[in-house]
């Protein structure tokens, strides 16, 4: 079973996406706009702790799709 | 891709961490202390921006021309080389040497009140933070030292962008997050590494970026002194240098500038003759106006003897970049939980070089073969 790229490379770039709109909140102001910045910088933490706590089971939470 | 692309995107992705993980090793650990240098400073020195009150120095207080006399008092023989403010508090700092153009190891920081007009002695100096800030700066080598680790952060990029080409192919057959710990050893290691290393990339390169500009700020702001400031100030080059004595009023001087940028706050006035002026000015930078301009400094030039203004320029898009780089770099841009956030994925990177380095020392023969052939046919035959 291969998988497309934009499948690939989607949760990647969503997070990368992500990265790079809370590292500009912060920048822009203090108040909402730090609070939305930790909220996405703080995603990229949590989807790690996330999968770690699910390694070796399957299907991934993720994609909904059986390990290989 | 093709299977030499492939092998060559593989090779730089091989060499350029090779080269860099040790001293990226050194740059995360010894920037975990660093993000929270505020919090260390205060509780090891007396915190004068919250125990100091009044208006903040920036804006108002005792005039300048007093502030610096009672600092030169202190510092006798010596010459003025900045004047630094405070947004939040009375605080203001003058930082002196024995010559106008003394290296940073020669100054003295006097801490001020602006307010009251008081002298609050010297700057404390925190030894293990200084320490530690130097390697994380330059491995205690000055300029040298610093221009190398600035390779150092371009070859992370390298070893960034070249591992992210490699994930596309590997992860052919595997959904995102795959995490195989229960084979392995090595096929356990590889995912770790694959997936943390992609969940933290953007991170990684904005830091591992701005960290690289950071190394080249001296570089950066010479040029910006030969090129804009000497074109800015190109009545003034066949003059000698001013000579202490002749420096004229910090008050009138600091009236043009503020006619010049209006509604702007200082941040710090550099001296004639140093690295942040001319033989012949006061350089007064203003920081924006707004939040995210409050990180990009203008300068004006205001002639030091008769205290008007010559020029006001905002800085090459190179030298603003420069600016941008220092609070992205440091994460110490919005409070606490973010400084929180940067220890998180300072840790995640640590462990997406160690796992990295495992891997690279156990391998055995002719593996590089064999790594290729795994990532050119997706990772599933991997086990």
């Amino acid at each position: 079973m291969k998988r497309p790229v934009r499948v690939i490379l989607g949760w990647p770039l969503v997070l990368a996406a992500a990265s790079l709109a809370g590292l500009v909140l912060g920048l822009i102001g203090d108040g909402l706009p730090d609070i939305f910045s930790w909220l996405l910088l703080g995603s990229l933490p949590v989807v790690i702790a996330a999968q770690w706590t699910r390694r070796g089971r399957s299907p991934s939470p993720l994609t909904g799709q059986p390990k290989s | 891709m093709t299977r030499v692309g492939i092998r060559r995107w593989y090779l730089v992705h091989k060499w350029s961490s090779v080269i860099a993980t040790l001293f990226l090793l050194m740059l995360c650990v010894t920037g975990l202390p660093l993000i929270f240098h505020d919090e260390i400073d205060a509780l090891t020195s007396a915190d004068h921006e919250a125990s100091l009150a009044g208006p903040p120095s920036a804006s108002a207080g005792r005039p300048l021309d007093a502030m610096l006399q009672q600092a030169l008092a202190e510092r006798p023989g010596e010459v003025p080389l900045f004047m630094a403010f405070s947004q939040d508090s009375p605080l203001l700092t003058v930082t002196t040497g024995p010559a106008p153009d003394a290296p940073g190891e020669d100054m003295t920081l006097l801490f001020l009140d602006r307010s009251t007009g008081a002298s609050l002695g010297p700057v404390p100096t925190d030894g293990l933070m200084d320490i530690i800030l130097e390697l994380h700066t330059d491995l205690l080598l000055g300029l040298p030292g610093m221009l190398f680790l600035g390779t150092m952060g371009l070859a992370f990029v390298l070893s960034l962008v070249s591992g992210a080409v490699l994930y596309l192919p590997f992860m052919r057959k595997l959904p995102f997050g795959t995490l195989r710990t229960a084979k392995s050893q090595r096929v356990g290691r590889i995912d770790q590494h694959n997936f943390v290393g992609m969940v933290t990339l953007a991170w990684a390169l904005v830091i591992g970026l701005t960290g690289a500009i950071n190394a080249f700020a001296d570089p950066l702001t010479e040029s910006w002194q030969s090129g804009q400031v000497a074109r800015m100030t190109g009545a003034y080059a066949g003059e000698p240098p001013l000579s202490p004595a002749q420096y004229g009023s910090l008050d009138r001087a600091m009236a043009s500038a503020k006619a010049a940028l209006p509604g702007r706050s200082p941040q710090f006035i550099g001296f004639p003759g140093g690295a942040w002026s001319t033989g012949h000015h006061y350089a007064i930078f203003f920081q924006g106006d707004r939040p995210l301009t409050s990180h990009l400094l203008t300068p004006a030039l205001v002639d030091a003897r008769t205290g008007t203004l010559t020029d006001a320029r905002d800085m090459p898009l190179l030298n603003q970049a420069l600016m941008m780089s220092k609070p992205l770099h440091f994460g110490d841009y919005g409070g606490l939980p973010l400084k929180l956030i940067w220890t998180l994925l300072t840790l995640a990177t640590i462990w997406v070089l160690w796992t990295g380095i495992l891997l690279w020392l156990r391998r055995d023969a002719g593996q590089v073969e064999r790594r290729v052939a795994e990532i050119v046919g997706g990772a599933a035959q991997a086990a």
